[in-house]
């Protein structure tokens, strides 16, 4: 492997863990405490009615 | 609208909150916008705003002055779980909020009357409140004259007269609230003007018990008395705030007082009302002057064209068609000079830089994968100058007053509408912009019909289809590229119909839909300078947002295209059979075979789940990857040369791109939105049932069009 394939990759991991995050971000935005939406009171009041 | 909530951060400088309320379509987000410098989104129909964002008004050495805008409502009384957020904010019952030091509360001029009622009752809550009187300019062409002053002086609260579209009072508003909010006792002269002292005697048991049992001031223990007199929702509110036998003592002392009033026969579901009326109507007479009213004839005229039961939809479409028709035609030439500037940029570099990975990388990753979605972009910008224009003229509110005839024919509430115009854009706000449904099982159904209103991540896909494979010819006043993508927009609407009496006819017990009333705004001219932001900050959207991650699957798709590398000498096109991508395509591919598409349709097809645009650069790197020769230069080319190996076929007909725009109208495939659901409907049980059933409609739209177009003899 040269140095050029090595660059590549290392990029292309880059773009895989890039995609990933997002994908995991995406589906866990909000859920936690914390979290931007966790924090908002309307989301809380969504959740709790979706509950009943 | 916005989705952006800033939150609150730790810090040493003295927070304080203020909140900003009034109607639904009294201009709040405007007002937010010009006094934080923000750009949230503004519409004038009610429900842009459904959560609650915040920005800053003032952030010095030694205080942080924090604004909330909250969603539209017409009484502290919540109906729907917007109104919810409003009210428990201002009334001090949210735990985010629990200290809001002013009460900024904006009034539409041109209706002061209706305006009052909540004005009136944020007064009696006894908070440090202040009234921007916003479209004072309308007003007055209306005929209508306010005495600010006397307004002032009967509210005990100042009022600021403000045009916000036109920045008119707003650098007196905010010098007003930093002089209110920055007052530590302030000047604030609670009166509840609306009780007499007969109205107090009745209330007095329930005063009293608000009054030992909660945190409620003295003041406004009133006003929240004769809501829960007067409204059960009221009531039923306080059962989260209170134990058990707590609320059992306030139900008791309610229905006493309730029964003691019925034995009078007064109707006390209607005191608040009654009483409230009453006292706006004396305000009203004594600070407003009407002078030669003007009724706005031409607004009346041009709408009883447009919302007409025969003429409106047909109006509709004719609007809509001409729109789509100049798209293609417009963006033509933008299209073309991005689409030479990426290619000129690929020959460029690919020059530059010695030959290798790295340059593969780049021209055929990077470049061809993000150009290819680049050339889109004016027609993406078009779109949103069109749906601008008609938005701000007034034309999209009557445009869901027509829809509204359809939603209820289909058992949907006329409130689903405005969601599902908003889904045109973009699916998300669309979903969030639910909330303001009342009866969940309506707000579930809309949500799950959604993402069937063509969103602008579509249009890509429709337009390298349509340009590369549809011709450009007449058809009636309309050209067939025009044609075909309004009719792709208009099966997004029937499938929408059809999903949703589905939804409510097998789903659960059928109920009436409930009412929708809609407020028409008076057609006006549009503004320039906000649709033109509006196209600035769509354009920055999609290339920064939506750019990394089309960037990100660029590279990867380049990489599953490029290897392995093969081991001996061959074509380009038979490495790019044995590479990764074509491994996963070969598995696909007998799946989607009936529907007319190849392997490379199947990797766009998985890859476009991240974002329905990948699509598009999928294949162009694809095909980048595999034209090693430099026979094609732009993707269109490339995909009308593509040739089956095994048969000698065109792979790409009309009837091939049909299919695969109808599998594209139909299907669900968008991380973001599948994420969305899940979070307003707190369960995966709906996202997932949304992605089978989406699914399977596009498999056997598409299957039904192609071999149905087959079994016609068209190709």
């Amino acid at each position: 492997m040269n140095t050029q394939e090595i660059i590549a990759f290392a990029v292309v991991l880059g773009a895989v863990i890039y995609t990933t995050r997002q994908f995991i971000r995406q589906f866990t935005h909000g859920d936690g405490a914390g979290s931007k939406c966790g924090k908002c009171e309307l989301n809380k009041a969504v959740i709790k009615s979706s509950k009943k | 609208m916005s989705t952006q909530t800033q939150s609150k951060k730790p810090s040493a400088k003295k927070h304080i909150d203020i909140a900003l309320i009034g109607n639904p379509n009294a201009g709040k987000t405007t007002v937010f916008n010009a006094l934080t410098g923000l750009r949230h989104r503004v519409g004038n129909y009610p429900g842009v705003t459904v959560e609650h964002i915040s920005g800053m008004l003032l952030d010095s050495g030694k205080q942080k002055i924090e604004m909330h805008d909250l969603p539209g409502l017409y009484s502290l009384v919540p109906k729907s779980l917007d109104d919810k957020i409003s009210s428990d904010i201002i009334t001090g019952r949210s735990k985010e909020l629990e200290d809001v030091r002013l009460v900024v509360v904006v009034a539409d001029a041109t209706n002061l009357s209706r305006s009052l009622f909540l004005v009136t009752q944020v007064v009696e809550l006894g908070k440090p409140a202040l009234l921007a009187l916003n479209m004072m300019d309308s007003a007055e062409k209306r005929g209508l004259t306010i005495d600010v002053d006397i307004l002032a002086k009967k509210l005990g609260i100042p009022v600021i007269p403000i045009c916000a579209c036109k920045n008119k009072g707003i650098k007196k508003l905010k010098a007003q609230i930093l002089t209110q909010v920055t007052q530590e006792n302030g000047k604030f002269e609670p009166s509840n003007f609306c009780f007499d002292a007969e109205t107090k005697n009745i209330l007095q048991p329930i005063q009293s018990w608000l009054q030992s049992n909660t945190s409620l001031n003295n003041f406004s223990c009133y006003a929240e008395a004769l809501r829960v007199l007067s409204n059960d929702l009221t009531l039923e509110n306080w059962r989260t705030n209170l134990e058990n036998n707590q609320f059992a003592e306030l139900n008791k002392t309610v229905t006493e007082v309730r029964q003691q009033l019925e034995t009078k026969d007064t109707k006390w579901h209607r005191m608040e009302s009654e009483l409230r009326y009453r006292c706006i109507d004396n305000i009203y007479s004594e600070t407003v002057t009407e002078v030669n009213i003007k009724k706005d004839h031409f607004s009346e005229k041009l709408d009883r064209v447009l919302t007409h039961r025969v003429a409106g939809p047909i109006i509709f479409v004719l609007i809509f068609g001409a729109i789509f028709q100049s798209i293609f035609a417009w963006a033509e030439v933008p299209m073309n000079l991005i689409e030479s500037f990426i290619g000129w940029l690929g020959i460029q570099i690919a020059g530059i830089m010695p030959d290798g990975v790295i340059e593969d990388l780049i021209v055929d990753g990077g470049i061809a994968g993000v150009g290819a979605i680049l050339i889109f972009l004016p027609q993406i910008l078009f779109l949103f100058f069109f749906l601008s224009i008609l938005e701000d003229t007034g034309y999209l509110s009557r445009a869901a007053f027509i829809m509204d005839r359809i939603m209820k024919g289909v058992g949907l509430s006329g409130r689903s509408v405005i969601p599902l115009l908003s889904s045109f854009a973009c699916a998300i706000p669309g979903i969030m912009a639910t909330r303001t449904i009342r009866n969940p099982r309506d707000r579930l159904v809309t949500i799950m019909i959604a993402p069937l209103m063509s969103c602008s991540a579509r249009l890509p896909v429709f337009a390298l289809m349509i340009g590369a494979f549809i011709p450009n010819i007449m058809v009636g006043f309309l050209t067939l590229p025009g044609l075909l993508l309004l009719s792709l927009y208009l099966l997004g609407i029937l499938a929408a119909v059809v999903a949703a009496y589905a939804l409510n006819r097998f789903g659960s017990k059928k109920q009436r839909p409930s009412t929708f009333v809609l407020e028409l705004p008076p057609y006006r001219m549009p503004s320039i300078r906000w649709t033109f932001l509006q196209m600035w900050e769509r354009a920055k959207i999609f290339v920064t947002d939506a750019g990394k991650i089309i960037l990100a699957i660029s590279i990867i798709l380049w990489f599953m295209a490029s290897y392995p590398k093969p081991a001996t000498e061959m074509s380009s096109s038979q490495a790019i059979k044995q590479s990764y991508a074509g491994q996963l395509g070969h598995v696909i591919e007998p799946v989607i075979k009936p529907l007319g598409f190849d392997w490379k349709m199947g990797i766009g097809l998985i890859a476009s789940f991240a974002a329905r645009e990948v699509m598009v650069s999928t294949l162009a790197t694809i095909y980048n990857v595999e034209d090693a020769d430099e026979n094609s230069h732009t993707l269109r080319e490339a995909m009308r040369n593509e040739t089956d190996p095994d048969t000698g076929k065109k792979v790409y007909t009309p009837l091939v791109a049909l299919s695969l725009m109808v599998f594209f109208v139909l299907a669900c495939q968008c991380m973001s939105t599948v994420a969305v659901v899940k979070r307003e409907t707190n369960s995966w049980r709906w996202p997932i049932i949304m992605i089978i059933y989406m699914t399977s409609m596009a498999y056997v739209g598409s299957l039904l069009v192609y071999q149905g177009g087959l079994l016609l003899g068209l190709s």
